[in-house]
């Protein structure tokens, strides 16, 4: 920061002490106001929107591996994996949970980085841009302000001096610069800003859209990968899913194992 | 003197009860301990039963895991991205505290006008179809979650009750190892101090005879508490790890069907919702037909959608302020643009909430269940040529197979085998066999008057298509896993090896139950119509020869020969091969050379069949009398 830019600060803290304490009359414009809080809601919700999108692609990486992890402790009951020969289905099981987080989850990466994940994070870095000149904006509005003050000031209390005309004149002058750079920011804003709020249904929606769909994709493969291994399964393991029978198998092992009498 | 005597006597007395005790007579002092086959099998079982416990807590602990945290937290973001989609794009969004007032002051200014403005809720672009679509899509996975935490409710406290059940049986069974372990020690103990008393060489005097006594006394208890204990391990452990195997692959089952269930579930209400709302693509891709869309539509369609919108608002902010340019006015790519720190945590979180666990099994390679306990007889003939011989190899190491045992056939290669007799005869005769009863030798090989065609309709009620359907690629997998007859052959072998007075006999009924639900194979109903309306042969013999005529063949064969071996015959000659013979068609009796064959029946005896070079096809039966073989021969392979 320059010189110059130190000195503006520390004026404009002054001025915004005073506009604070009421001791100034600041400048309102409430449908600037009312666009601004808008487009505040829509910063806050869609960094949030990018934070969960992203935590959403974790959750199925998690839930995968949790699945890949059961599998494989449940394989290495029958042993290290031969490179093809699977004589188990829990090793069968384990390939294809492997298979399943090796492939479907980063074929999904991809798509869902582009259509979903980046485009929210683009979106939200417009707001850098709008937040600087907002920010403009307000400094600004504070100068025009300090400066109507000084004039208000002038008028209200003139000096003894002979300097009263010369230093009003100045002052009109300087006010009239600032508010017309306040004004033309402020209007750009105005017109900026509700552009902006209205495009973003165009552009988020094409966004969820994808979102779901990849959801769909990446189940959908999950689904069929596991269709086809359980297709492989002899018909009365089947049928007893069908008719929800396979807890009653652990029952009948349970029960031989009570049968062998351990403690007696 | 007489002392002397009485030592060695007893000495004598306790070396016989060391001999008595079968299992401990054969121990050798290895480091410094004392070992035997026994010892190192059970300790081998100790091993894997102890890991096994910690792999079905593991598996039963990230279940609940998967249902409590993994799921749930999938199902919450989700719903937690609509409502931030919903408060972004969707009905009343970027609504805010406060917003009323403002919405006030412009009815008061709007007073004070003479010209009407639009007033800022009607400024709000917002779109119908994607309101319902947003509201629609909240209302899926709020159904979705609510189904899929109540199956997974139910998946865990199933899989959670019933492991804790198994590792209650397991602990038992290691409690029992460590009872027998505590009996050898005790066992040990007495066996050395009296061999220490025996080892004196001052006489015992009273006190010390006493306590010999008493020792004496004690290890005979303790070797009948020991054997008893190690007698019923030994017998209860082989079926412990075969029911376990049994467990596992079941929990395998369920925890594969459950994640297919859920999967479905999601797949199929998201689908709905894609359906309804035109997210499907119109026409079916290559190999797909549920219409879902791929990766690349995906990302073209919205590409195509978002790109002009992208391109005004970045043509605007630039316009507002340039700080940034490099942002702007780029592709959005497909990178992962998430920043390092991110990264790093992500991959911490991971390791920390995923524990990994593997179960490590005494035999790293093969894992717990290495060994055959299925006593197939086909591969015990096969390697013993005896279909009872075949043993299970590693639990029970008094059982081994010595390489005495197993005979390795050398096979003879002879060059100069003689043509085999012309077939055509004996091949068209099967083919056009008649099912009606063969009597004595009355067959007529002639007139084969082709069966009727009879429409039948298969193309429905294939109720088990996928039999069919499987690629040959991994198949054989499900035959092996679900051999159930074979199963069942093995726990009565087991029964029969093992103490017989320790085994519960229960056990038998037990093993054979649950696996031999399946009384009849799985007929389509077509099929089934017929061997119940028409079971007049013709139709059955259309039936098998279309769907398989080589069974059809074997069967037709097989009533055959049981007619020929059922008619009382004269004489029957007996002849000696001179060659190996393997079979070659269905039917053949494949032999050795030197092998004794039978005759029973000569086609060179049947007019039609006649060959004039004197070689034909002959039936013939091998002569052992427990593992009779029935088969064509031919007739110039033997003397």
């Amino acid at each position: 920061m320059s010189w110059t830019g130190i000195k503006k600060a520390i004026n404009r803290a002054g001025t915004q002490v005073l506009l604070k304490t009421g001791q100034m009359d600041q400048t309102v414009d409430k449908e600037f106001e009312f666009e601004e809080k808008r487009y505040r809601n829509m910063e806050t919700t869609s960094n949030k929107l990018q934070k969960e999108l992203r935590h959403y692609l974790e959750s199925l990486r998690i839930l995968t591996n949790s699945q890949v992890n059961i599998g494989e402790s449940l394989s290495t009951y029958y042993g290290i994996l031969p490179s093809q020969k699977f004589n188990s289905l829990s090793q069968q099981y384990y390939s294809v949970m492997k298979s399943l987080s090796d492939k479907c989850l980063s074929e999904l990466e991809y798509p869902y980085n582009q259509t979903v994940l980046n485009p929210i994070s683009r979106f939200n870095s417009y707001y850098i841009e709008i937040n600087e000149a907002i920010k403009k904006r307000a400094n600004k509005q504070l100068d025009y302000d300090a400066m109507k003050n000084k004039v208000k000031k002038l008028i209200e209390k003139p000096p003894t001096n002979g300097e009263y005309e010369t230093k009003l004149s100045n002052y009109q002058e300087q006010l009239v610069d600032l508010e017309k750079t306040y004004e033309t920011l402020n209007q750009q804003l105005k017109t900026e800003i509700p552009k902006l709020i209205n495009l973003r249904i165009p552009f988020l929606d094409p966004s969820f859209e994808a979102f779901v769909k990849i959801q769909l994709r990446f189940f959908n493969e999950n689904y069929q990968q596991l269709n086809s291994l359980q297709a492989k399964l002899d018909a009365k393991t089947r049928e007893d899913y069908i008719h929800g029978r396979l807890d009653k198998r652990l029952d009948d092992i349970l029960g031989k194992m009570r049968e062998l009498n351990i403690t007696g | 003197m007489s002392v002397n005597k009485l030592k060695t006597g007893i000495v004598s007395f306790g070396t016989s009860i060391v001999d008595h005790s079968t299992n401990l007579k054969d121990t050798l002092t290895f480091q410094h301990k004392d070992y035997d086959v026994d010892d190192d099998l059970i300790k081998h079982y100790k091993y894997d039963i102890e890991k096994a416990i910690g792999g079905l807590k593991y598996i039963d602990h990230q279940t609940s895991r998967q249902f409590k945290t993994h799921y749930s937290r999938l199902f919450k973001l989700n719903i937690a991205i609509v409502h931030r989609f919903i408060s972004l794009i969707g009905k009343d969004s970027l609504h805010f505290k406060g917003i009323e007032d403002y919405y006030n002051d412009f009815d008061k200014f709007q007073a004070t006008q003479v010209i009407p403005m639009v007033h800022p809720k009607e400024k709000d672009i917002v779109i119908e179809s994607v309101n319902h679509e947003l509201f629609n899509y909240l209302s899926t996975i709020e159904r979705l979650k609510w189904k899929v935490s109540r199956s997974w409710e139910l998946h865990t406290e199933s899989i959670h009750l019933r492991v804790s059940e198994m590792n209650g049986y397991l602990t038992e069974t290691l409690k029992l190892i460590r009872k027998r372990n505590k009996k050898q020690r005790a066992y040990h103990e007495t066996d050395k101090k009296i061999n220490k008393l025996s080892k004196k060489n001052t006489p015992l005097d009273d006190k010390e005879t006493e306590k010999l006594k008493k020792y004496e006394k004690d290890i005979k208890d303790l070797n009948a508490e020991y054997n008893k204990l190690n007698e019923k391990l030994k017998s209860i452990l082989p079926h412990v790890i075969s029911f376990l195997d049994e467990f596992i692959e079941t929990i395998t089952q369920i925890i594969l069907h459950q994640q297919i269930t859920t999967y479905e579930e999601i797949k199929n209400s998201i689908k709905y919702f894609a359906m309804f709302h035109g997210y499907l693509s119109s026409e079916a891709g290559e190999g797909e037909e549920d219409h879902i869309q791929s990766f690349e539509t995906i990302e073209d369609e919205w590409e195509k959608a978002i790109t002009p919108t992208r391109l005004q608002i970045e043509s605007f902010i630039t316009v507002i302020f340039e700080k940034k340019p490099e942002l702007l006015d780029t592709e959005i790519e497909d990178k992962d643009k998430t920043t390092m720190s991110n990264k790093i945590w992500n991959k911490m979180s991971k390791t920390v909430t995923e524990r990994k666990h593997e179960h490590k099994s005494k035999d790293h390679v093969n894992g717990t269940f290495n060994d055959t306990l299925e006593a197939d007889p086909l591969t015990s003939y096969i390697k013993f040529e005896d279909s009872n011989m075949y043993r299970s190899e590693t639990y029970f190491p008094s059982k081994l197979v010595s390489s005495v045992d197993v005979k390795v056939p050398k096979p003879i290669v002879n060059p100069n085998l003689p043509p085999l007799p012309p077939r055509s005869n004996t091949a068209e005769t099967l083919k056009i066999l008649p099912p009606t009863p063969i009597l004595h030798q009355s067959i007529k090989p002639s007139a084969p008057v082709p069966p009727p065609y009879t429409p039948v309709s298969y193309n429905n009620s294939y109720s088990e298509e996928s039999i069919d359907d499987d690629e040959g690629d991994a198949d054989d997998m499900s035959s092996i896993k679900s051999d159930i007859s074979v199963e069942s052959v093995s726990s009565d072998f087991i029964l029969h090896n093992s103490a017989p007075d320790l085994v519960n006999k229960n056990l038998r009924k037990a093993y054979n139950s649950s696996k031999n639900d399946i009384k009849f194979a799985p007929i389509t109903s077509s099929l089934k119509n017929d061997f119940i309306n028409n079971s007049t042969s013709a139709i059955n013999s259309v039936v098998f020869n279309k769907t398989s005529s080589v069974s059809y063949k074997l069967l037709q064969i097989n009533e055959f020969f049981t007619k020929l071996t059922n008619t009382p015959q004269k004489d029957r000659r007996l002849v000696t091969a001179l060659y190996d013979y393997d079979g070659v068609e269905p039917g053949d009796l494949s032999f050795k050379k030197g092998d004794q064959v039978e005759v029973v029946f000569d086609f060179q005896q049947i007019d039609t069949l006649y060959n004039e070079s004197n070689t034909n096809w002959l039936i013939g039966s091998t002569i052992s009398k427990t593992n009779q073989r029935i088969g064509f021969i031919p007739s110039n392979y033997f003397s």
